[in-house]
């Protein structure tokens, strides 16, 4: 019964990577994402670990087949970027509100708009760190990297504050009802 | 009394405002920094450009203060040997090369120019008697080379601050090679010959009596045959022959051009 439910869980898990590589992978506006999402509810579904491990997988994928190309030595920033989305939305798993109420759904956006601002700082320093390495100085470098980001930065974290506030809740209500996750999530 | 959660939430969207604002204020920081210094080296640029071009009208104006004057000398001579004037075209031949240098070394057409208008002034120089008509040709290739250098000089001056982008197909086929095509960004001032000598290894012959233009391609790219141009008419959608020497047209912004081999 056991090893039943296990691979019930790891097919619903697989099927959430699926779709998130297939979300990734599609071409789209430069970031307008949603594996930021999808890690943040399947580590409020499944808890840190499973956030953390799904969060690193689809960037490790995204990182070789990426439509805006090879992430190369940025590759790890984005890994530890969306560990921690999934890192964090196992941890706010213990605080979802039962209710959907109208602060509930500005709370999550503005988590969502948070974990974006802590990705994007981390793997713009990714940029900088190696900018830093071929010569340029670490405040020039960290200066036109923050600086020249800045307009896609706004891009992505207004996105997902709009996933995060309008998604997030209904989608981890929905998975949670799914009686695998409800017995072992 | 603000619930402890509401703060932290209320916390968070603070620090996503003062990222981005500061984010932006960096933006915005750099993005003036970079218009600062397009408007510093383009006025570096205007003033270089006046002062060459200011420097160039002057050169161009002394040479042919010394040209008229020679000129009038010559139209005004009653003998029939010409011989005496030959020492003042001598000084006049001189001061162009002095001035031109750059422009003689840049441009190899312009150089032979020179070179066989002083061939013939030193033929003319060891025979005892110039006729009216032999002084009055050494005059008047004087005045074309001098034309062609200064307007080339100004060309040059100007040429620094706009370039175009032309393309330029070299077409192998009938050699038994491939086309190939090459886009470039060269100075709006250049002319076919300069953009061929650009892209490719050339040899060249000089035909002092074919004009306008004086340069023949003999070879490109180790090719020896004859090689014809051509420009791309977009009017009627064809190439036409090209009716001058290579080293007499200047390319258009967005112009395409072929070497072709002839026939």
């Amino acid at each position: 019964m056991q090893k039943r439910e296990n691979t019930t869980k790891i097919a619903l898990i697989s099927v959430l990577t699926a779709l998130c590589l297939a979300l990734q992978l599609t071409p789209r506006p430069p970031n307008v994402e949603f594996t930021s999402l999808l890690t943040f509810v399947v580590g409020a579904v499944f808890g840190s670990f499973m956030g953390v491990l799904f969060g690193g997988f689809i960037m490790f994928v995204n990182g070789f087949l990426s439509p805006w190309g090879f992430a190369g030595l940025n590759m790890p920033f984005q890994m530890a970027g969306m560990g921690l989305v999934g890192l964090v939305g196992g941890l706010y798993k213990g605080y979802i509100n039962d209710r959907s109420t109208f602060e509930s759904f500005m709370e999550v956006a503005a988590l969502g708009g948070f974990l974006t601002v802590v990705y994007d700082f981390i793997t713009n320093f990714g940029v900088a760190l190696f900018t830093m390495v071929n010569g340029v100085p670490p405040a020039f470098a960290l200066l036109t990297v923050f600086a020249s980001g800045a307009p896609f930065s706004l891009v992505h974290v207004f996105s997902n504050i709009m996933t995060f506030g309008i998604v997030s809740l209904p989608l981890v209500r929905t998975l949670n009802q799914i009686p695998v996750v409800k017995k072992f999530g | 009394m603000v619930e402890k959660r509401t703060l932290t939430f209320a916390t968070l969207a603070v620090i996503v405002w003062a990222f981005l604002a500061t984010s932006f204020a960096a933006y915005y920081y750099m993005q003036q920094l970079m218009v600062k210094n397009q408007l510093d080296e383009k006025q570096q640029l205007l003033t270089e450009l006046a002062e060459n071009y200011e420097g160039s009208v002057a050169k161009r104006n002394l040479l042919f203060a010394e040209y008229g004057a020679l000129l009038g000398e010559y139209q005004w001579f009653q003998g029939e040997n010409y011989s005496s004037l030959m020492g003042t075209y001598a000084g006049l031949l001189s001061n162009l090369k002095g001035n031109y240098t750059f422009i003689l070394n840049e441009f190899p057409e312009l150089n032979t120019t020179y070179n066989n208008l002083l061939n013939r002034f030193q033929e003319f120089s060891e025979k005892s008697e110039v006729t009216k008509e032999e002084f009055g040709s050494l005059l008047e290739d004087f005045y074309k080379l001098f034309t062609a250098l200064s307007s080339k000089e100004l060309d040059t001056t100007i040429g620094k601050a706009s370039r175009i982008q032309v393309s330029l197909c070299i077409n192998y086929t009938k050699l038994g090679g491939t086309v190939e095509w090459h886009n470039v960004s060269i100075s709006s001032y250049a002319t076919l010959f300069d953009l061929t000598r650009e892209v490719a290894n050339i040899t060249y012959e000089y035909w002092a009596t074919m004009e306008p233009g004086h340069i023949i391609i003999t070879s490109i790219n180790n090719q020896t045959t004859w090689w014809l141009w051509y420009y791309w008419d977009e009017a009627i959608n064809d190439w036409i022959w090209g009716p001058v020497g290579c080293d007499a047209w200047t390319l258009k912004n967005n112009g395409i051009y072929k070497w072709d081999v002839y026939p």
